[in-house]
């Protein structure tokens, strides 16, 4: 036998002893099946959250959750918030997108795409979380062991009357303060009760020590912390839009009121939330407005700023860099018997609008929903929730779930006023799109130039302010007609399949009709005080 | 020559040997699996789905809802879908009877130019059949949106918000009754008519026992405010009662305990 022909039976075999293996190790899996060999099953969670320990906390919580679920592999997917969204675009065209993922749906043309690319919840929601067993949360509703109730603008939409999210934290917005400073300015350890309090300890900072800073402004924290201060010291002005009477006015109502003539930016009220915006800014050191984020996080490190309005997120990255301990109050309302800001404040106002944060959502490609799901109830029950809020600083979603002592100042307040639509709440600041919101923006800075103010302000921004609320309310339309025609077809599409979508059908259609009507409605407003139909 | 026979050999085994399924041996789509597709809004492939499940009237009605939004949306897009809607819409069954409705939403929301009118014409044949399936009633209630809302009436807001009021003797379905309640409800309420007349149709909704919770908590809440305006204070209580006790963690939670214990005055402080 030639050399060469030894070689080729030897590979032969080779390739037919390989083949043998494959055969048998697939027949073996067929016959056996999963039972006897349980397959290792891994499910993959994406959020952006990328804050000092916040990875750390996710690996604690799926390593508990391994524990008590050894055929299970849970992995985390940490991604840099600049590129998350173009990142989840890709995999969800990609088909790759992990099982579980958190995202910001609070942008209404991103809604139409969300029961297209993940599960709606609510069936699962009306059902106790077993990881509630044996505590005082046993046999509740899902739902209704978060302190909203599950329901807020990320996590439940109006839209489609479905929930589609469970969030794993609630957020506040605070003033952070150095405790060090306020006993040295002060001599006391009380942080303000009331905004007269707030901007009087404002003079007392700036004459204690030249250069310090009352607050650490920046552009980014101010705009997220202004909209919300001004909203809830003129919450009963608010109310007054609310004309269909469920104590929850819309920004379509809040801001159809303009076209209306019921109110305009001279009327008192909007020259009010002016002053108070004035007001707020005013704490801040000049030039504020051209300030980034980053750059005010360290003038309140290095001590150079008395304090700094942020987010609860922040709080793991300060408290990992101070060299001072750390306090914390709510923004200051202004006390009602206030003759100048007091007016239409409607105390107490509840924390914020009462959500919870961080929604992670199933998605529909998930090959193992049932483990993603569970996961997520863990996360989400009483044991998961206050393991992951322990690690992350971050306080918990569930009601009831402990906290450490440190985290008691951003408890929020769950009895106070709330009187916004949850879903799409009007802001006097940043009104009712991005039209508005630039109009404001863009002139801010006359309302803190030391020769500007209220009036220059209101000057400058006035012959355009009526018509880019139109605007935006116009383009607010137009997006809730875009949903209705997608919704339209699904609803109709789930007419001709089992017993359960019907039902679902005919419980989303109440809620459609009621959509369709309130568009048809600010269709109406808009063609009625339309320029042309005006006599 | 051998090596090159004993390859072949081993490739033909292989070849015939059993293996995983693939996507190429999965079942055709069928209509169900259509219809959830186009659910979940992805209408290129809904279309070619309902082509693969056969030419059943069924698959052409599932191939025009998905055509009225399958980008890029255009006159003509709209065009085939009208016509199909149309074909179909010639036979009394349940599929015409589809299709005539979503002629009618076609009309009323897809074009750049909607016609409310011709909509609202479509939805009246419809209903004019008689019949009350799903599709008539879905269609009764559009009309009272329309009637309501965008429709012109030259007789003032009174008779204009009395134009809806007849359409609740024409079903016996009680969901499709409380719609109508519903939306008559809302556009009396955008206007400002906190009077019997509202309280009488959100009461009327508000009776109907498989209403949604979410609609439900807007409908106590709403129910206890016109009962105060028309002098009831205790079907006011009663109404924030029940709210409170079956809507513990509605974010309003709060301001209802406040408006309760200040029966008619103003929010505190």
């Amino acid at each position: 036998m030639s050399r060469r022909r030894i070689s080729t039976l030897v590979a032969l075999a080779l390739l037919a002893a390989a083949y043998a293996l494959s055969v048998s190790h697939v027949a073996h899996w067929r016959g056996t099946g999963p039972a006897a060999h349980p397959p290792q099953v891994t499910i993959r969670f994406a959020h952006w959250q990328l804050e000092a320990g916040m990875r750390e906390a996710f690996d604690l919580v799926a390593r508990r959750y391994m524990e008590l679920h050894p055929g299970v592999h849970v992995e985390q997917f940490a991604v840099p918030g600049a590129v998350y969204k173009q990142w989840l675009n890709t995999q969800l065209a990609g088909g790759t997108v992990p099982d579980l993922v958190s995202f910001n749906s609070t942008d209404l043309t991103l809604v139409a795409q969300l029961p297209r690319h993940f599960e709606a919840l609510t069936r699962w929601l009306e059902e106790p979380n077993p990881y509630n067993a044996g505590t005082r949360l046993a046999g509740v509703p899902w739902r209704l062991t978060f302190i909203d109730g599950g329901r807020n603008r990320s996590t439940y939409l109006d839209q489609y009357r479905n929930y589609y999210a469970v969030g794993l934290c609630t957020h506040t917005m605070r003033i952070f303060y150095n405790r060090d400073l306020l006993r040295a300015i002060t001599g006391r350890d009380a942080p303000p009760q009331n905004l007269r309090e707030w901007l009087e300890l404002g003079k007392k900072v700036r004459a204690h020590r030249p250069g310090l800073q009352a607050v650490a402004g920046a552009r980014e924290n101010t705009l997220w912390l202004m909209p919300t201060f001004v909203n809830q010291a003129m919450s009963r002005w608010l109310l007054a839009s609310d004309c269909a009477l469920r104590f929850s006015t819309t920004s379509c109502d809040f801001f159809g009121d303009v076209l209306l003539g019921r109110w305009s930016l001279r009327s008192p009220e909007m020259q009010q939330a002016l002053r108070l915006a004035r007001a707020f800014g005013g704490e801040m050191p000049p030039g504020f407005l051209q300030v980034d984020r980053d750059s005010a996080l360290q003038a309140f490190l290095r001590g150079d700023a008395f304090s700094i309005p942020a987010g609860t997120w922040d709080y793991p990255t300060m408290r990992a860099q101070a060299a001072f301990p750390i306090g914390a109050f709510r923004l200051p309302m202004p006390a009602a018997d206030d003759l100048e800001f007091g007016g239409f404040v409607l105390l107490p106002v509840a924390d914020g609008n009462l959500s919870t944060a961080m929604p992670f959502y199933l998605a529909k490609q998930s090959r193992h929903k049932a483990e993603a799901l569970d996961f997520l109830r863990f996360v989400t029950g009483l044991e998961g929730n206050r393991l992951f809020s322990h690690a992350s600083h971050w306080m918990p979603s569930i009601e009831g779930a402990e906290i450490d002592a440190e985290l008691e100042p951003f408890k929020q307040t769950l009895g106070g006023y709330n009187v916004i639509d949850v879903q799409n709440g009007p802001s006097v600041l940043t009104g009712p799109g991005a039209d508005y919101t630039r109009l404001l923006e863009t002139n801010l800075h006359l309302l803190y130039a030391p020769n500007g103010g209220v009036e220059a302000f209101t000057r400058a921004i006035e012959g355009r302010f009526r018509d880019t609320v139109r605007s935006d309310l116009q383009k607010q339309l137009h997006v809730q007609l875009e949903n209705l025609r997608r919704r339209d077809l699904a609803l109709g599409a789930l007419e001709f399949l089992d017993a359960g979508e019907r039902a679902e059908a005919g419980r989303q259609l109440s809620g459609q009709h009621l959509v369709e009507t309130q568009a048809c409605l600010l269709a109406g407003t808009l063609t009625d005080t339309a320029p042309q139909s005006l006599p | 020559m051998k090596f090159g026979r004993c390859l072949s050999l081993a490739l033909a085994v292989a070849a015939l040997s059993p293996a995983p399924r693939t996507r190429a041996e999965s079942p055709a789509p069928v209509l169900a699996e259509a219809w959830q597709t186009l659910s979940d809004g992805f209408y290129d492939d809904a279309i070619r789905q309902f082509a693969a499940a056969g030419d059943s009237r069924e698959s052409r009605l599932g191939r025009a809802m998905a055509q009225c939004n399958r980008p890029p949306v255009t006159t003509s897009s709209l065009g085939d879908a009208q016509r199909q809607f149309e074909e179909l819409a010639a036979a009394d069954d349940d599929i015409g009877h589809a299709a005539r409705y979503f002629l009618g939403r076609l009309q009323q929301l897809h074009p750049m130019t909607p016609d409310p009118t011709a909509a609202a014409r479509t939805y009246e044949r419809l209903v004019a059949t008689g019949a009350d399936d799903r599709w008539c009633r879905l269609a009764l209630v559009k009309i009272a949106v329309l009637r309501l809302t965008v429709l012109p009436s030259p007789n003032g807001l009174a008779a204009h918000l009395a134009t809806a009021e007849p359409l609740l003797a024409r079903t016996n379905d009680p969901v499709t009754r409380r719609d109508l309640h519903l939306v008559i409800s809302e556009v009396r309420m955008h206007h400002q008519h906190y009077d019997a007349t509202t309280l009488g149709h959100l009461q009327a909704a508000l009776s109907e026992p498989t209403l949604p919770a979410d609609l439900r908590a807007d409908l106590l809440v709403q129910t206890a405010q016109v009962s105060l305006q028309l002098g009831d204070p205790a079907a006011t209580r009663a109404h924030y009662g029940r709210f409170l006790r079956e809507f513990p963690k509605d974010r309003r939670h709060y301001t209802v305990q406040q408006a309760l214990a200040r029966l008619g005055g103003p929010l505190p402080p």
